[in-house]
């Protein structure tokens, strides 16, 4: 089921992947006339909406498919990164972005296009491009109270917003596009007869065929969301069944230990062994909870990665059943548990041997420190999807 | 266009996993620059840090292979369309010097804005509008809000 990951084929194919989609991209937004700095500010003295058009047009159209794909259980919406949503830093980082836009003429993916065509004022607004990141990178800390606000809503699409079935949102997207672009027209022509402009490009008609096809592969999506309800439930079942057979979310101690030293990634461990066993040894931060329990865990946010730590390799695999089928995402097991974890130990201290009385997360060996600077990081088997596409993976421009 | 673009996004959504983007990539280029400077910068600044300290190598990530190919394939259609010349693209008040200096001062502005704002039109507002992410869509309604705030009062600069 899509997406694929080539990252888990090869780092190189992957790479390669990205390169054709990026041509792709580059060549179409020159091929659009983005290349040229006085085209894309015809955009904010109305003169041409292309900016406006071909965006809308682009989203639209990628939506379209996204949600036919979804709805058929082709592709899963949930592996698909999403721009986390932080209202406060994305509305004001997008103001001055806008004023920027307008003062250099470009946007950064334009800038490189135009670059490529020797367009020497997009390669000054790429130096300037350069410097204000720069300067963000210092002036970080005095931003930081509104880069990481209360705002901050994690993966948020509008159809959670706003409870409605995902391709009802796409069917009222496209029909605001397509009166956007209606206006732009009017806007257009209105500038045309005002100023006998000779700068307002020739219109290149939105094709009618293309906009109805849209709306009619969103309003069939919509119609048939209910009815593929069932097989989209079987594709997803038997993803999880796959990921259990095959043991792709049972990791590996070292994993685990490597995640506990990053600071960067929210983790959460559940422990779901008896409170005798629980309190003897447990990982550090690990919260204990009876089995029955974790399917109340809807809480902990979705991109938070969930360690689950069993007494049974059985009780591992029906937990995460029991959770994946309800649509909690980012959940592994411990492969072989606790048992694991002390070999681990072992492994690394010869001789190394748990204390007898019940320590609980006293016990030094819930640490991941514990064994710092011994751990074989270059063997370690990667499991565990970051937040969003492939492994370790993060999305587009923020970083 | 519009509609390749979309297709275009779409198949990066569907091989992939993530959307399209450039000011991730322009990030890791600064990262990487810093880093020949002084690396010390780099790991004391939580910034670049995250970007390219440690394990994190700012050259191995999926956006620097992408924003090589958006040059490539700015150029080959310019190239196919004879629109590779040098030139220095500006409103017709302005001097060649004064348009270089002012697309520095925007490129600034912007790049600043792009970090606050986790993404650019490409990866915010294209990328995430299209998966519905409501913070894109906040996003991209705000760059048009700044746009055209300032298009009138800054108006001769282009027209």
């Amino acid at each position: 089921m899509a997406p694929f990951d080539f990252s888990t084929v090869s780092p190189w194919l992957d790479g390669v992947v990205n390169l054709v989609i990026g041509v792709g991209f580059g060549f179409v937004l020159e091929r659009a006339g983005f290349g040229s700095s006085k085209k894309l500010t015809s955009q904010f003295y109305l003169n041409d909406m292309s900016v406006l058009k071909v965006m809308f047009t682009a989203i639209i159209t990628c939506l379209v498919l996204v949600t036919a794909t979804t709805a058929a259980g082709v592709v899963a919406f949930e592996k698909l990164w999403v721009n986390p949503t932080y209202l406060a830093s994305g509305i004001i980082g997008g103001f001055i972005f806008g004023i920027g836009f307008v003062i250099g003429g470009y946007c950064p993916g334009t800038a490189l296009t135009a670059v490529a065509t020797l367009k020497l004022d997009a390669l000054g607004f790429i130096v300037g491009l350069l410097g204000g990141i720069l300067t963000f990178g210092y002036t970080l800390p005095s931003v930081d109270h509104l880069f990481n606000d209360v705002t901050n809503l994690g993966r948020f699409t509008l159809d959670e917003w706003l409870g409605l079935p995902m391709p009802a949102i796409t069917v009222i997207v496209v029909a605001m596009a397509l009166g956007f672009f209606a206006a732009a027209e009017a806007v257009e022509r209105w500038m045309r007869r005002r100023t006998g402009d000779s700068q307002v490009s020739p219109r290149t008609h939105w094709p009618r065929t293309m906009a109805l096809s849209l709306v009619g592969i969103a309003l069939l999506s919509l119609v048939l969301w209910v009815p593929l309800r069932p097989l989209r439930t079987q594709t997803a079942l038997a993803a999880i069944e796959r990921n259990i057979a095959q043991l792709r979310v049972a990791i590996e101690p070292d994993e685990l230990a490597e995640l506990m030293r990053d600071r960067t990634q929210p983790y959460v461990v559940f422990d779901l062994r008896d409170e005798s066993e629980f309190n003897r040894f447990h990982l550090l931060d690990a919260e204990r909870v009876t089995p029955d329990a974790l399917a109340s865990i809807v809480s902990v946010p979705a991109k938070t990665i969930k360690i689950m730590i069993a007494s049974t390799a059985g009780q591992a695999v029906s937990s995460y059943r029991s959770l994946a089928s309800k649509g909690v995402q980012n959940i592994y097991w411990l492969h072989d548990g606790m048992n694991a974890w002390t070999r681990m130990l072992i492994r690394e201290q010869p001789g190394f041997m748990l204390a007898a009385s019940a320590l609980g997360a006293a016990q030094p060996a819930s640490r991941p420190s514990a064994h710092k600077g011994h751990a074989p990081s270059a063997n370690i088997v990667h499991k565990i999807v970051r937040a969003g596409g492939g492994a370790a993976k993060s999305g587009g421009c923020g970083g | 266009m519009g509609m390749a673009l979309g297709v275009v996004l779409y198949l990066s959504y569907l091989f992939t996993g993530h959307g399209l983007g450039a000011s991730g990539g322009l990030a890791r280029w600064v990262t990487a620059l810093l880093g020949w400077v002084s690396p010390r910068q780099v790991q004391t600044h939580s910034f670049f840090a995250h970007l390219g300290a440690g394990a994190n190598n700012p050259w191995s990530h999926w956006i620097i292979w992408e924003i090589s190919g958006v040059l490539l394939g700015g150029f080959l259609s310019g190239l196919l369309g004879r629109r590779v010349s040098l030139e220095v693209q500006r409103g017709w008040r302005l001097t060649p010097g004064v348009r270089l200096l002012l697309a520095v001062v925007g490129g600034w502005l912007a790049g600043w804005g792009t970090q606050l704002s986790r993404g650019c039109t490409s990866g915010q507002a294209l990328s995430g509008g299209a998966v519905l992410s409501v913070g894109s869509w906040a996003f991209m309604f705000a760059v048009f809000g700044g746009a055209y705030a300032v298009a009138y009062p800054v108006r001769k600069l282009w027209r």
